[in-house]
Formats: structure tokens, sequence, C-alpha cells
């Protein structure tokens, strides 16, 4: 299996009420269930399906994923730094798996 | 005597030995099926309505089951109407070579201090096999209401986002995108 380690952009130190810009990437190959072999073996869905990022368990961004996402999901979005603490990554894919990633974050 | 030669050349293609005498059997099993191979009409009748059964039985291919985007967009927006808005400003390329991976942002463009009214931005490619592409949840937590990704397209065809406000409005915009290369068969 391929390495999964999802790579993040983020501050680790903000000011309060800064917007502040997060990118995600992880590596992943999504396959749609529309893709036939030699064979005739129909490759099954395999996709992640949802994105999560959470400061302190709150949610800030979730995405529901469907089989219009590239490989190698990448996003990137906001967030206003409100208080410091843990920011986590999660995403979970069709087996029900579920990568994670956290970083910490410092708003002075 | 072609079909002594075609047997036998299926025999030696499947390495079987046969005999003459299989051979003349063969041929005359083959006549006698020949004779009975007269159907009435009702036998081709109810063999078309059987078939027709039989073809909505059988598992059909992934993307039979997909909603048309018309359908996607009724069943999201609960068949309110939808306005066309300037404000949500979609950011991708007027065409793209292979659809595979197709640069995409939605932004809502809001005025300074005004707390978020969009909780979720639907993306809709109309004549992809799936045309649900993603939903983006935005909670007061997010400063902007942005997101950028890459996303697969089919083919030549329209890209929509679908806001929803908190107080049930729906607005959308759209854009046209020719795409060379089919991205969705992977």
């Amino acid at each position: 299996m391929a390495s999964r380690n999802p790579r993040i952009k983020a501050p680790k130190q903000a000011k309060k009420g800064e917007i502040i810009e997060i990118k995600t990437v992880i590596p992943y190959k999504m396959k749609t269930g529309l893709r036939k072999g030699k064979v005739g073996r129909v490759a099954p869905r395999m996709i992640i399906h949802e994105f999560k990022c959470t400061l302190n368990e709150n949610l800030v961004f979730k995405a529901d994923l469907h089989e219009g996402i590239a490989s190698d999901p990448f996003f990137q979005f906001f967030m206003i730094a409100t208080e410091s603490g843990l920011l986590e990554f999660s995403w979970k894919d069709d087996n029900q798996q579920r990568y994670v990633a956290k970083r910490e974050l410092i708003v002075t | 005597m072609i079909l002594s030669k075609m047997i036998k050349r299926l025999s030696k293609l499947l390495n079987i030995s046969i005999n003459n005498e299989s051979v003349l059997s063969v041929k005359i099993m083959l006549k006698k099926t020949h004779k009975q191979t007269k159907f009435t009409r009702r036998e081709i009748t109810l063999l078309a309505i059987g078939s027709l059964i039989g073809f909505e039985i059988l598992p059909k291919p992934a993307w039979a089951n997909s909603k048309t985007a018309q359908q996607m967009l009724a069943h999201l927006t609960k068949n309110q109407s939808v306005i066309q808005s300037a404000n949500l400003k979609l950011d991708l390329p007027t065409e793209a070579y292979t659809g595979r991976m197709v640069p995409f942002a939605v932004e809502m463009e809001l005025p300074k201090n005004q707390i978020n009214p969009v909780q979720v931005i639907h993306v809709l490619a109309e004549k992809n096999p799936f045309p649900m592409v993603a939903s983006f949840f935005f909670t007061p937590y997010s400063g902007k209401v942005f997101v950028r990704t890459k996303i697969r397209l089919s083919g030549a065809q329209h890209v929509l986002a679908i806001a929803e406000l908190e107080d049930g409005t729906f607005l959308f915009q759209k854009q046209f995108i020719d795409v060379t290369v089919d991205g969705c068969v992977d």
C-alpha cells in the first residue's frame, strides 16, 4: 500500500481574529468504479468520501465527496483563528478507514 | 463438407480428437436442432418479454443508477426556486485538455463584518456519469466562504455551484468548460 501521509500547510501562530489559510492534500487513487480492465472486470469504487477539519472538536470545515473529485484530493480553505488548540484533519474512505493528521495552533 | 472441416479445425484448436463418426453425429444433431428451431408467434412474444424482464433484473452498470443533473438539482433544492447570483464566483478554466484534474474554486463574496450566511455549497457537473461532485459545509469558524480543489469532468459541459443559505434560499452560478479528453474513466 502506498503511503498515505497527508501534507498540510497551516500557520503555527496567528493573531486573534485573523483569517488563516489552510491547504491539505492526501495521496489517494480515487477509483470511480467506472474503469474496466482488459479482462472486463470493473475496478470497484474506492474513494475518499469525507473530509473534516476540526479545532478543539468544533467543526471548521467539512466536505462530502463523490466520484467527481480528482485523485489526490486537495483542499484550500480559510478559518478564523479564535482560540489556540489542536487542529485535526481526518479523511474517511470507502473501507471506513480513517486517516488523521494533527497540527497545533497558537493564537495570541 | 464445410461444416465437417470447421468442426475439425475447432477440435484442433481445442486439442480434442474427434473421429468421423462423432462429426457425423454432430452434423445430424445440428440438422435436427435446425429443424426444431421454429418458433411460434406466441413463443417469440414470450421470449421478447422475458428478455426485457431479464434486462431489468440483470445488474446494471454503476452509472445507470445515478441521477441526472436535473434530478439531482431538484433533490438538493427540494424543488425550490434557485436564483442566479453574481456574488457567487467560480474560478475554473474555460477549456482543459484532460478532465482528469481540473482546478476549481468557488467563492461567495460577502460585505465586510457580515456573519457567514452560507451553510452548504454543492458542486454539480451536468454531464458527468455521476453529476454530483462534492458538498462543502461551512461553519461560523470558516473565515471566508471559499474552497479550492480539483475535480474530474467527462466532457464539454456546464459546472454548477449551488449555495444553500441559512434562511432557506438557494443561489447558483454556472460556467461552461470545454474538456477534450474524458477524465471520469479512472
